[in-house]
Parts: C-alpha cells; structure tokens; sequence
C-alpha cells in the first residue's frame, strides 16, 4: 500500500477512537488503546517499514486532536491563557512526552504484528 | 521439547558459543560495578553523624542495583542473542538437530544461569560486607530469598528481550526495540500505580518484595511474596510461548 494511503487510515482511524474513547472517559488510557490499534491496522496493511508509518500517524493524530482541543475546549482555553506562563507550559510539554510515550506504544505493537505477519 | 537438548543449547552458549565470552563480560561487569556501588555505600553512615550504631542496608542496597541496573544489564546482554545466529546462518546448524522451542528455551537457560551466577555473588558479596564491617549474622535465608527472587526479576526481562531478538531482522532493531520495550515498562510502571498496567511490568514484582531486604520484615506478608513469584513465573512463560511461537513461524 502507498504511503498516502497508510498515513491517511492511521490518522483517520486514530482520530476516530480517540474521539470514541474521550467520551467514556478512560483516562491516558484511550491513548495507548488508540496507538496500539493503529500499529496493528498499520502493520497489517504495509509492506514495508511499519514503525516509520505508525510513528508518523500517531504524531500527527494526536497533534491535530490537541490542536482542535486547544481551539474549542474552554477548559484548555483557559489553562493555556493562564496568567502565569509556566503553567501552560507544563501542561504542554506533559502532553508531548505522553505523544512520544504513545509513539513508542505504537511503534512496538506494529513491530510486533508486522514480524509475526511477515513469517508465516 | 526435550530437557536434554535444553541443557545441551545452554551450555553450548554458556561455555563455547560465539557469545560465551562476551556474556560471562556483561556477567562479570554486573558483579563489578555492583561491588564498586556497595563499598562505596559506607557513605551512607556520613548523611547520620550523631549516632553510633548504624547498620548499612547491604542487602537493600544490593536488591536496589538489583532492580535498577539489572534491566539494563540483561538488555545489553540478550539484545542480539538469536537475531545474530539467524542474520549470521548458523542458527541453521542447530534447527537441524534441535527442535525450535528448545533452542529458545535454552538460550533462555544459558542466559538466566549466567544472571542467577552473578546475583548469587551479589549477595555474598553484600553478606561478607554485612559481616566483616558491623558484625551481622550471616544469614542465608536472606541469600537465599535474595537471589531467587532477584533471578526470577530478571529473567522476566531475559524473556522479554529474547522475544523481541526472535522478531527482529537485525541487531539494531533488536537494540532499539528492546530499549523502546524497557521504556514502555517504565511508563507503565509509574502510570500503572492503582490499574491493571503494574502487573504487565516486571518492576512492579521487584518493588513489592523490597520490604523483605529493608529490615521492615514485620510488614510483610508472606502470601504476597508467593503471589509475585508466581506472576513471575507466569511472566516468563508468557514471553518465552510468544518467543517460540515467533520462532516456528519464522522462515530461517
């Protein structure tokens, strides 16, 4: 499958669980569960290097979730237009290691899928 | 499955294998650099200047280098212990004669002797000092909990290891993958405090022993103890069916 392709079902797919998942309230877990769903439809469907594909989706699924976060959700407006700068600042750089985390996640799922898919 | 041809594979790898030399290095760095961090541990004794008898937790500190260093440690010696043999060919030698789960179980076994070696002269070394400096009992029950406790921690992370080996194609995919596995088990070990992510992390077995070496003896329960060696038992089984079944999928 093309690279196109790839990124656009991880993307798609990511954004759509973890819309799903934010209204049951699970937590950070809705990230690992969203990241490993995407390694896995991504390792099914590539032909080659997964884990390049995969990180990139998750990056890009959860930049673009945080960024239409950060322009509706009045709480986040709120902390972000804290007086006190270090507070927004904490409150971002948390979710980007929590990015980073879920790539990681991500990354191993499809490492692991895409070897047991390539053996048979 | 065969017991014999196991224990033949583990000595093979431990004695006169490719890798024998550099694992009994890795083997003997862990023994040195845990010697170095328990003399210098006397320090401790400086942080209390005003009272006298003051016992340093050897055996604390040890199960301490223990739980920090040894993941790193085995991560360094069983990164690259099966995908070498498979990108090297000579994997082929032995499948033909040794079926494949006992290959992986004996690698596993070579591995796991070397560490249980070298945690066994952890705690001699951490008993002697205990002995020699403030005139402890020797106490060898405490040894002994030490080191089946420590070996079965550590192995956790050998299984773990060997698994990813049996997946990757290279060696720098496996040092990479094996580094991004100990960093998902760090994760899930500080996120995991209360759900269900503790028990899929190895540290969380080794933190709830700690009780045992730390003098607080009155605190602990002996059913928890039985509990987490059985985890860890089931740990290992997990990762090393996961490894086999990698194996006899794979094309060699």
């Amino acid at each position: 499958m093309d690279t196109k392709k790839l990124l656009s079902i991880g993307i798609v797919t990511g954004l759509i669980i973890i819309v799903i998942f934010s209204y049951f309230n699970f937590g950070f877990y809705d990230g690992v569960i969203a990241a490993i769903i995407v390694g896995v439809i991504i390792a099914r469907e590539a032909d080659n290097s997964p884990i390049k594909y995969t990180v990139i989706s998750i990056l890009a699924y959860n930049m673009i979730y945080w960024t239409i976060m950060a322009f509706f959700d009045q709480d986040m407006k709120m902390v972000l237009g804290y007086e006190n700068k270090a507070i927004p600042g904490l409150f971002v750089g948390t979710i980007i290691i929590m990015i980073i985390l879920f790539s990681f996640i991500g990354s191993f799922s499809a490492f692991v899928v895409y070897n047991l898919k390539k053996s048979k | 499955m065969n017991i014999l041809k196991i224990i033949v594979v583990a000595e093979d790898e431990m004695f006169n294998g490719s890798k024998s030399k550099y694992l009994l290095a890795v083997g003997g760095i862990f023994i040195f650099l845990s010697l170095v961090i328990i003399h210098y541990s006397n320090s401790i004794i400086s942080l209390f200047p005003f009272q006298n008898n003051i016992n340093v937790p050897y055996y604390l500190i040890s199960y301490l280098i223990v739980l920090i260093l040894g993941p790193l440690v085995t991560l360094i010696a069983s990164y690259d212990f099966i995908c070498n043999e498979i990108q090297t060919g000579s994997i082929r030698y032995i499948i033909s004669k040794i079926d494949r789960t006992s290959f992986i179980l004996g690698k596993f076994l070579a591995l796991s002797s070397v560490f249980t070696v070298a945690v066994f002269i952890i705690a001699i070394i951490s008993s002697l000092y205990s002995l020699f400096l403030f005139n402890n009992a020797f106490e060898l029950g405490k040894i002994i909990l030490f080191v089946v406790i420590s070996s079965l921690y550590l192995s956790c992370f050998i299984s773990g290891f060997l698994f990813i080996s049996t997946l990757s194609p290279e060696s720098k995919t496996a040092l990479i993958m094996s580094g991004v596995f100990l960093g998902i088990l760090i994760f899930a070990f500080f996120k995991g405090n209360g759900n269900f992510l503790k028990y899929l992390t190895p540290y969380f077995y080794g933190i709830s022993n700690i009780e045992l070496f730390g003098g607080l003896t009155h605190k602990f329960e002996f059913f928890e103890l039985l509990k987490t060696i059985f985890l860890m038992i089931v740990y290992n089984s997990v990762f090393l069916s996961l490894a086999s079944i990698a194996i006899k999928r794979r094309d060699l």
